[in-house]
């Protein structure tokens, strides 16, 4: 039961694990939201993103261990979405960078690559904070160093390190007191125990099979899990649509069997539970058929379809070289402009305000769906401009905004926007006659002129900054505080605004959500200009979702 | 008042009927039309009925420039007295007017007879004829002016601000890449003059936060400094009032002319424009 050393398809099998145990628990990750609001969603974000690193490892499937991890690397890299997914990316780079001229990797190894993706994740934030990831991969990392010169087993030492890691994300919430206050640990922390546990399993499943080449015997079922004929003659082109899990209750229901008859309808295929339970993950073109050929052994529950086309908004080309294979999708042809603008936003109104302000590109995504590094980049590379000013418009993509940067040719400024309302705001200090550092800082002053909030429905009852709120009622958040809540809309917004008014302010815009017909929301600017009589209050259509009421006052 | 120099202008430029008969000025007028209904800027139409009619018009009135035979008519008497002329008029890049008055003089062939591009337009005109006006009355000559003029547009501070982009996205006479302008969320963009064309300079949102930021970005230029200075607007006489009490409070104004902004130009700034110009002497 030890492994002293793994290669590149063995590494890989260990993504495979990771990615598939992220898969099952992303929704418990997503959960631990600090706010009662629909949160960014770390699970899924730190899921995509090694899904990524997954796909481009199975690209460069090798024995060298050097080049698949690049690959992976590569692969995170441009999938990256979320905070934790670019933290996550960091990481999986600090592994290409270690194991850049190994065939092979020896617990030593995986310490300094632990080491080193830490030192980089630290890096790619600005103000690294305590109970986070950051405090949970620091604790992984201490332990790798501590039974490194103890022993050389690389299983006993990742079941240590997952030990020390789960002791420290369950301190996060001494640290962080947002977390204690919500009563969660911190959702990356997490994130990085499951991706622990995932190559634990790896490595128990590899363990099992044999003492010496007990690798490939793992590898090769994983490979079967993960796509049963098409695994090596994958080319870079093949692409499933759906994601598709459900659970299966039956009587004798034999996960072998389903394995082998669901492998042929995509990839990404996992099947756990017994003969009577079973639930089934896989990402297909034919959601349909696999329903169908389930149905034959018992009766599906809790279905969910995702479209991740649609979600990630990810485009696979060939691969490139190992370094990045930067796919930009349609690169914007024609004379260049000096500067171009991308903006993140989600909702019909906000795309159309966005444009009509000069935005090029409008990236779908906000705060319950944060754009890939990638789907940024492509952004970036379509707006025909030479410099490119990037608005993520979510406190939770900058990074991957920042990580889009620097894989992009093209000059790229990242003006930290925090919401879509700063965003906008950012935008009147537009004027494309300008230079780009000129319309950098003028853009910086326009969007911190205005303050922001946002009103949306409480997903649990919570009490914070000695307000209480029930499930079900609003609440108004400004500068990621909550600052208000009340059982009905008109009390909510009264709040918000006049928390977020002063002496001198002159004009309130309320953008108002897909969820609200638009006489509704007429009728509550109404009755707001009656209570703020001195203010020119602004109502424009936004169409996003989540958000009742986006809101700035200046 | 010298007696030789005699300007010609056209009503683009909005001077005061006051002040063209006090400085002898010929003013050619441009045109334009209700529907099939055409009319000579200021002659047949004051700026009041105008935008009365304007409010209602659900389609635009067109407009045009004078023929050449307009300004043959208005140059024959000066020929005449043997005066010297110079005939400034609206930007080439705004109207057809100075390639006009250009054909009228080929077709004239007389010598003394400049025909110059403002590059600019209402109050900026206006700004331009005060200047050369003085200097011919205080005895400069055709050269002296013209000199003086080439340097007007490096000591001139000119912004304006409408209330709706609509005139001017509909009137066309607004350069290209003025996308970002964000017609939908109640933006006052602030414009200038730059080589005759309309630039956008800022964008502010608010009215009262537009006037202050106009006021400011002038200041911001000529700082305690004196300057003349001219301010117009069209049907806006809170707006006009308002920004007349800012620049009272804010610029050190040798002159302060109040002015308004007539029919054809009016046709492109829609009601609500409100616009300053300042210049310092050289």
């Amino acid at each position: 039961m030890r492994i002293h050393s793994f290669n590149g398809r063995e590494l890989y099998a260990m993504l495979v694990g990771s990615a598939n145990m992220l898969a099952d628990r992303k929704n418990e990750i997503d959960a631990l939201n600090v706010f009662p609001v629909p949160d960014g969603d770390t699970g899924t974000n730190m899921y995509y993103t090694l899904l990524e690193g997954m796909r481009e490892a199975r690209r460069k499937l090798n024995d060298n261990i050097g080049l698949v991890a690049q690959a992976a690397a590569g692969g995170c890299l441009l999938g990256a979405r979320g905070n934790s997914g670019v933290i996550l990316s960091q990481i999986v780079a600090g592994f290409a960078d270690v194991l850049a001229d190994r065939e092979r990797a020896t617990l030593k190894d995986v310490a300094a690559a632990f080491r080193r993706g830490l030192e980089k994740a630290t890096q790619a934030i600005t103000n690294p904070v305590e109970g986070t990831i950051i405090t949970v991969c620091r604790e992984l990392v201490e332990s790798f160093a501590d039974t490194m010169g103890r022993s050389r087993d690389l299983v006993r030492a990742t079941v240590l390190a997952h030990r020390r890691a789960l002791r420290a994300l369950h301190q996060t919430p001494e640290m962080l007191p947002v977390l204690k206050e919500a009563g969660v640990v911190d959702a990356g922390g997490q994130g990085l125990v499951v991706i622990l546990e995932g190559f634990i399993k790896a490595l128990r499943d590899a363990a099992l099979a044999k003492e010496v080449e007990l690798f490939e015997v793992a590898a090769e079922q994983q490979r079967q899990f993960v796509s049963s004929s098409t695994a090596m003659a994958f080319d870079g082109e093949l692409e499933y649509t759906y994601c598709t899990e459900f659970i299966l209750s039956g009587n004798q229901i034999s996960l072998e069997t389903l394995r082998r008859e669901l492998g042929p309808y995509g990839d990404c295929l996992m099947v756990v539970g017994n003969d009577r339970l079973a639930k089934v993950h896989i990402h297909t073109n034919h959601p349909g058929l696999v329903m169908e050929c389930c149905l034959k052994y018992g009766s599906l529950e809790e279905i969910c379809i995702d479209n991740m086309e649609r979600q990630a908004g990810r485009q696979h080309g060939a691969a490139g070289q190992p370094v990045l294979p930067v796919d930009a999708g349609p690169i914007a042809s024609g004379p260049l402009k000096p500067l171009g603008i991308v903006a993140v936003g989600q909702g019909e109104g906000i795309e159309i305000i966005f444009k009509s302000m000069g935005a090029d590109q409008v990236v779908r995504g906000g705060q319950t769906m944060n754009p890939s590094a990638q789907d940024l980049l492509k952004a970036i590379e379509a707006t025909p401009a030479e410099t490119v000013i990037l608005l993520p418009n979510n406190k939770n993509i900058i990074l991957a905004a920042e990580q889009a940067r620097s894989l992009a040719v093209k000059e790229v400024l990242v003006l930290p926007s925090c919401s879509v309302v700063e965003g906008i705001n950012a935008l009147v200090g537009l004027n494309p006659d300008d230079d780009p550092a000129v319309n950098y800082a003028r853009m910086q002053e326009t969007m911190r002129a205005v303050s922001c909030g946002e009103v949306t429905l409480a997903v649990r009852d919570s009490s914070v900054n000695g307000i209480a709120v029930l499930k079900g009622q609003f609440m108004a958040l400004a500068s990621g505080e909550m600052v208000a809540a009340a059982p009905e809309l008109e009390q909510v917004l009264e709040q918000l605004l006049a928390y977020l008014a002063g002496p001198e302010t002159e004009l309130a815009t309320l953008y108002f959500g897909a969820g609200l017909a638009e006489a509704e929301a007429r009728s509550i600017q109404e009755y707001l200009q009656g209570v703020f009589p001195e203010m020119e209050i602004e109502l424009h259509y936004g169409g996003q979702p989540v958000y009742h009421f986006l809101v700035s006052v200046e | 008042m010298s007696a030789k120099i005699r300007f010609v202008t056209d009503s683009t430029a909005d001077l005061s009927p006051e002040y063209v008969e006090q400085h002898n000025i010929t003013v050619v007028p441009l045109k334009g039309s209700f529907g099939e209904e055409t009319y000579r800027d200021y002659v047949d139409i004051k700026p009041d009925e105008f935008y009365r009619r304007l409010r209602q018009a659900d389609k635009l009135p067109r407009t045009s420039q004078p023929s050449p035979a307009d300004f043959l008519a208005a140059y024959q008497p000066l020929v005449e007295e043997g005066a010297e002329i110079i005939s400034i008029h609206i930007a080439s890049a705004l109207s057809g007017t100075v390639q006009a008055a250009r054909l009228a003089k080929e077709m004239l062939n007389y010598p003394h007879l400049e025909v110059v591009d403002s590059e600019s337009a209402s109050i900026f005109l206006h700004a331009m004829i005060r200047e050369g006006v003085r200097l011919a009355e205080r005895g400069g000559s055709v050269e002296d002016i013209l000199e003086l003029w080439q340097s007007f547009h490096s000591r001139r501070q000119v912004l304006f601000m409408v209330d709706t982009m609509e005139y001017m996205l509909k009137g066309g006479r607004i350069g290209k890449g003025t996308a970002f302008l964000g017609t939908l969320l109640n933006i006052k963009p602030i414009f200038t003059f730059k080589g005759g064309v309309v630039h956008p300079v800022e964008k502010v949102r608010g009215r009262k936060k537009a006037l202050d930021r106009m006021v400011e970005l002038i200041r911001q230029q000529v700082g305690d400094k004196p300057v003349h200075c001219i301010i117009a607007d069209a049907d806006a006489p809170d707006y006009l009032a308002e920004l007349r009490r800012r620049v009272e409070e804010r610029i050190n104004c040798s002159e302060l002319i109040i002015s308004r902004m007539g029919p054809v130009m009016g046709t492109y700034s829609g009601p609500g424009f409100v616009g300053i110009v300042v210049w310092r002497d050289p």
